[in-house]
């Protein structure tokens, strides 16, 4: 049966195309090569170890937070309680380990702390995956009511009080330098690799793609989609445990206060960095240059002494910056023209 | 295969599925939704290696038998059989492992992925030393698979930067020997195409059937049947009018299947046509409407015919301020209309009920009353900017006792109207607004027999008081009824036009099947 | 999904005459008052001192600046959006006012009037709803998300403007608003009501209203019949910006300076009153004197939590769980409609 072949388009992309879409697709950097620029030219100081270190430190937990909700955003849902959820999850383990009045008089040895609180954050991301994923809540109400039923809990239990020192050996993660770098640094963008490969190389992974690029599809050819999604937010919780256990190791103390309002911030660096808002698309190193723009932004700004507050705001825009820009580029914004 | 006599019938199909030659057998199939009985004791069966046509006009079942067939919803009574098994309950996933796979008209595909992946979804490739995917595998196998079935598709290419057709042969392609079907469902699979297009489809289709692949094809276009299909069953509101081969058989014999010699009850009206009132002029909507005219009279009920798909329900919209139009001028009495949104349209009167009700039709949550007077509320404010409650009430009350609006009264909640009073709100809506030109779109779709006389009164009264209306249908005998002027839609544009008087229903069928 | 139900409504159905006595109809629309009802009840047998005078006033004086958020909160949820960013513009505007009118040295030291104070929140409240609505309506960002961003942006400076410092006092007659009387009646009471009688009428009897329910219920179908669906959703975000800014009076009033702390507590109980009030966060549903009930309710269960000495965050997880329970109701009840 040798026929000529059946096709009516052509075989392959024209290169210009090919290099078109890298280019979109890999904007992130470009945008880091200009801070860079810019950062040389207002104070090359930020080019010393010291300080490149200091971005590294910076990065550490907003780099987990990214992660955590790039997962969550990939399927096409969105999690508001990662934050939360780092800073409950230090507390259980300061609540297990420490040796405080508000603390339970357990002092569990460190090993223990950190299973349990590895578990408490799978726990909360697999309610909220079963809300989510198996109910059909609406992602956003249902992270913000988990969000503030684990605060609650938190205060309840603690009165807000700061529990703290942690044993030795818990705070290790939190402090430890690998020569001039931070060892939390070090298992972060070891993490990133790791959830490269597990994105782009294991099934889990590519069924995230599939169930946030057309969930109906993904139902139709045969992928358990609620599994999946709940399975985002799991991993997303675990996540936001590691980031508690670097940052009460960090502190050397948890308490209700610990956040440090950086969720909306990492939603806008997984933003820029590539990840489409309704789910399915989502490239590792995009969110890695995603959270060192945002990071060399915020170090820059503070080296320049800008005002701390004016930081803050400056976030907002931000954020509507990173979402315009997703809106534009999936052409919501030519749709809204009409 | 001429059986003796005293062999029940399923016992034959036994025989014969055993034999390996009936894949698929229903038997005595119902189904009723509500108070419609969609299908009424239909028999099919499906031969290996066959292109079996299943046809009828909108609303006759044939889109529901394939949902019944593929566990999409159940049967009230009947017999599923798939390779001589009896299926009990039929569920998708069961029906998939027999080895059957549907393609629906809304493709199946993950866009942003690679053909590869699109053909091993869930199947992934994995490399033996690592455990991990092996995209490298995953290309080579795709790569192997696409040049089976002479598919000229580079694999590592995403799905989105397809025409089409090709993505629907990937999605075959998948079907057949990822997930191992060998029965595929096609339903429409060439609404959307052009000639070429469907030239490369049926290429495929036939080198496949050689192969031993069986396929149901569902479609309006009949001349398709003759060019690709082996035997056709035509279904007529429900009921199996006949199955038979192709070969032996001619489109008018297939026409008159699907249409009958149903008397619908379509009331009188005086024939009164006066002056153009209303013109259109090379209208473009991308992508189907190119360089369409129109010209309507006062009095006048004038048809569009065209398959749904081939651009009719977008001129409607673009006309009536619901989409954007790329170009065209559209005027009133002599007068340029400017129409950027709905609003503009009625102000200007110009309205357009809508296809698919559900979505666009009514506020299901809000009452009957408040849907009923949305598109008028300038007419029932005061000068002060509140609403005269009063009045108000009167005028639905109107609308129900006119149009016989079966419901409750006028607090009761759209969305528990059946589907017929659902359509009369509507249009009372629409003629509340005091319009001159109404576009109907699919108006007697799904509404009861009664009803349906209900809604061809008001259109004649509508155009007898002088207005126009513009009917756009899929019900042939509706369209030469009821209208006075048929175009028929080529190729984006007005192809030709028929008085009234100078088609038949089985003629008009004709024509539209020869549509391509 | 179930096709059943799909093509159910396409097809004409038979449905019964639902007699249900209009007894049932109206308790279960007014089902929140039943609630407060109860609530005054256990409250008569448990705690008696609620029912003192001055303690009932407490509670409405309290309310009245989470009624406005409410109130705010109803408008974006009944055109089928949301608005994150309520209490932000609320101390946002606060900050404003002190930012123009009091004599202090981090202050403007524009010293504006209270009258034209006055003007000058509302209008910052309503051009902060209109960015809102801009960019949602028109730009078709994700509601919460820019919300949440506006919000952000808005805290960060009014810690800009007031540089950490508590800007005071207000003038006499703005303040009036949070700490007058008029006759026996504390003004923060007499605007709560004025403000929601206003909208109540407004929702009841104006094109306008009809329109947002519309949009809420079916944007599609009311695009259909001529409403122009962006316009209506800007609106709904001016609105509810200009609201929350009258919260941000009658808050400035009450607590004589611009107040910066204000846990994120409020907008769940915001939220929390709104749902139980009646209004679908689907959109498309609600009725403003339900809400009233709503906000009455949550404040008459804070109150009695509070007397009966029960930890005030525990009544923050609760709120939270109260909405999540309500959305899961609806979510379940929509679900099964949809499988029959």
């Amino acid at each position: 049966m040798q026929n000529t072949p059946i096709s009516d388009s052509i075989r392959t992309q024209k290169n210009t195309q090919k290099f078109q879409s890298i280019l979109a697709e890999n904007f992130v950097w470009v945008l880091v090569l200009i801070v860079s620029f810019i950062a040389y030219l207002i104070t090359p100081v930020f080019y010393s170890i010291n300080n490149l270190s200091n971005l590294l430190v910076t990065s550490t937990i907003l780099g987990i937070l990214v992660l955590g909700e790039t997962l969550v955003l990939m399927t096409g849902n969105f999690d508001n309680s990662l934050e939360i959820t780092l800073m409950f999850t230090a507390m259980v383990a300061a609540w297990l380990t420490v040796d405080h009045t508000y603390a339970s008089g357990l002092l569990l040895s460190p090993f223990w702390g950190i299973v349990i609180m590895l578990g408490v954050g799978a726990a909360i991301g697999a309610v909220n995956g079963i809300f989510v994923g198996y109910i059909g809540m609406q992602p956003f109400i249902t992270t913000f009511a988990t969000s503030v039923v684990v605060t609650g809990i938190s205060i309840l239990t603690t009165g807000g009080s700061i529990l703290t020192p942690y044993p030795e050996s818990y705070i290790i993660l939190g402090r430890a330098q690998v020569g001039p770098f931070p060892l939390s640094g070090l298992l972060v963008i070891g993490l990133y690799f790791v959830f490269h490969i597990i994105l782009k190389y294991t099934p889990l992974g590519r069924r995230l793609y599939v169930v946030g690029g057309n969930i109906e599809a993904a139902k139709a050819l045969g992928v358990d989609v609620k599994k999946t999604q709940l399975i985002a937010f799991v991993l997303a919780g675990i996540l936001s445990a590691i980031g508690g256990w670097i940052l009460s190791g960090r502190l050397n103390s948890a308490s209700s206060q610990m956040s440090s309002n950086q969720l909306l911030l990492a939603f806008g660096a997984a933003v820029i960095g590539g990840v489409k808002l309704g789910g399915g698309e989502a490239k590792v190193s995009g969110m890695f240059g995603g959270v060192l723009l945002i990071a060399s932004i915020y170090t820059l700004m503070n080296l320049a002494q800008v005002d701390v507050y004016f930081i803050r705001a400056m976030t907002g825009l931000v954020i509507l910056g990173a979402m315009l820009f997703d809106a534009i580029r999936s052409g919501a914004f030519l749709k809204a023209r009409n | 295969m001429k059986l003796h006599m005293p062999l029940k019938k399923d016992q034959l199909i036994e025989v014969l599925m055993q034999n390996g030659d009936v894949i698929i057998h229903l038997s005595g199939i119902n189904k009723r939704f509500g108070m419609a009985q969609v299908l009424s004791d239909v028999n099919f069966d499906l031969r290996q290696g066959e292109v079996h046509a299943l046809v009828g006009e909108n609303g006759a079942g044939k889109t529901t038998l394939m949902n019944v067939l593929y566990g999409l919803v159940p049967r009230d009574s009947g017999e599923v059989f798939i390779r001589g098994n009896r299926f009990g309950s039929v569920t998708t996933s069961k029906v998939k492992k027999a080895g059957v796979a549907l393609i629906p008209q809304k493709l199946q595909m993950l866009s942003n992925l690679s053909v590869a992946e699109n053909l091993f979804i869930n199947l992934w490739p994995r490399s033996k030393k690592t455990g991990l995917i092996s995209w490298k595998q995953m290309e080579a196998q795709a790569e192997k698979l696409l040049v089976k079935v002479n598919l000229s598709i580079d694999p590592k290419r995403k799905m989105s930067t397809l025409s089409y057709v090709d993505q629907q042969m990937v999605v075959i392609t998948r079907m057949l020997f990822a997930e191992k079907a060998d029965v595929i469902l096609l339903d429409e699979p060439t609404a959307p195409l052009v000639e070429r297009e469907i030239n490369l489809l049926f290429e495929f289709i036939e080198s496949l059937k050689k192969d031993g692949y069986s396929f149901i094809y569902i479609s309006h276009f009949l001349n398709e049947v003759f060019r690709i299909c082996d035997r056709a069953t035509v279904l007529r509101d429900g009921k199996v009018v006949f199955t038979r081969d192709v070969k032996s058989l001619t489109m008018s014999e297939l026409i008159t299947g699907m249409v009958g010699e149903d008397v619908e009850l379509f009331p009188k009206r005086k024939h009164k046509i006066e002056e153009p009132i209303f013109q259109v002029n090379n209208l473009n909507v991308s992508p189907l409407i190119k360089d369409f005219n129109l010209t309507l009279c006062r009095g006048e009920i004038l048809g569009i015919a065209g398959i749904k798909g081939s651009g009719r329900t977008e001129l409607a919209r673009a006309i009536c301020g619901l989409d954007v139009k790329q170009g065209g001028e559209i005027f009133l009495e002599g007068n340029l209309l400017k129409i950027r949104d709905v609003e503009d349209a009625l102000s200007c009167g110009v309205g357009y009920l809508t296809e698919d009700r559900v979505k666009w039709g009514l506020v299901g949550v809000r009452p009957l009353y408040e849907n009923a007077t949305l598109t008028f509320l300038k007419k029932i404010t005061s000068k002060l900017g509140l609403i005269k409650q009063k009045e108000e009430m009167e005028t639905v009350r109107g609308f129900i006792k006119t149009y016989d609006i079966r419901t409750t009264g006028p607090k009761q909640s759209a969305r528990n109207l059946s589907g017929g009073n659902q359509q009369k709100v509507i249009l009372s809506k629409l003629l509340g607004a005091d319009l001159k030109i109404l576009f109907l779109d699919d108006p007697t779709f799904g509404v009861d027999v009664k009803a349906k006389t209900h809604v061809y009164r008001i259109m004649n009264d509508f155009v007898e008081s002088g207005n126009s209306i513009v009917l756009i249908s899929s019900d042939v005998f509706e369209m030469v009824a009821m209208c006075d002027r048929i175009h028929i839609l080529r190729d984006g544009s007005v192809g030709e036009t028929y008085e009234r008087g100078r088609i038949t229903e089985k003629y008009l069928q004709e024509v539209l099947a020869h549509e391509s | 999904m179930n096709l059943n139900k799909k093509f159910e409504s396409i097809f004409p159905v038979k449905k019964e005459k639902r007699t249900r006595s209009t007894i049932v109809v109206l308790l279960l629309d007014n089902f929140v008052w039943l609630l407060v009802a109860v609530l005054l009840i256990v409250a008569y047998f448990t705690t008696p001192v609620f029912f003192k005078s001055s303690n009932l006033v407490n509670i409405l004086t309290q309310s009245s600046v989470l009624a406005m958020l409410v109130l705010a909160e109803t408008i974006c949820l009944i055109s089928g959006y949301f608005d994150m960013s309520i209490e932000s513009t609320l101390i946002f505007t606060s900050v404003f006012a002190a930012w123009l009118m009091a004599p202090h040295p981090a202050a403007s030291g524009l010293e504006l009037n209270g009258i034209v104070g006055i003007f000058a929140i509302m209008a910052a409240g309503a051009i902060i709803g209109a960015v809102n609505g801009f960019l949602i309506a028109y730009m078709k960002m994700n509601a919460f998300i820019a919300t949440l961003a506006m919000s952000i942006f808005l805290l960060g400076s009014c810690v800009t403007i007031s540089q950490g410092n508590t800007i005071g006092p207000f003038p006499d007659s703005f303040a009036f608003f949070g700490e007058g009387k008029i006759g026996p009646i504390p003004a923060p009471i007499v605007v709560l009501v004025a403000v929601y009688i206003i909208f109540n009428f407004v929702l009841k009897r104006t094109p306008f209203a009809r329109k947002l329910y519309a949009v809420g219920g079916n944007p599609n179908a009311a695009q259909a019949s001529g409403v122009n669906v962006k316009r209506v959703v800007f609106s709904a975000y001016v609105l509810s910006g200009l609201i929350s800014a009258i919260g941000g009076l009658v808050l400035s009033g009450r607590m004589g300076s611009a107040v910066l702390h204000m846990t994120r507590d409020n907008l769940m109980y915001a939220f929390a009153a709104a749902v139980i009030g009646g209004v679908s966060p689907f959109g498309g549903e609600g009725r403003i004197v339900s809400v009233f009930g709503g906000v009455i309710l949550l404040m008459m269960i804070n109150k009695l939590l509070i007397i009966a000495h029960v930890d005030p965050f525990l009544i923050t997880g609760a709120s939270g769980l109260i909405i999540f329970i309500a959305m899961l109701i609806l979510t379940i009840k929509q679900n099964l409609i949809l499988e029959d």
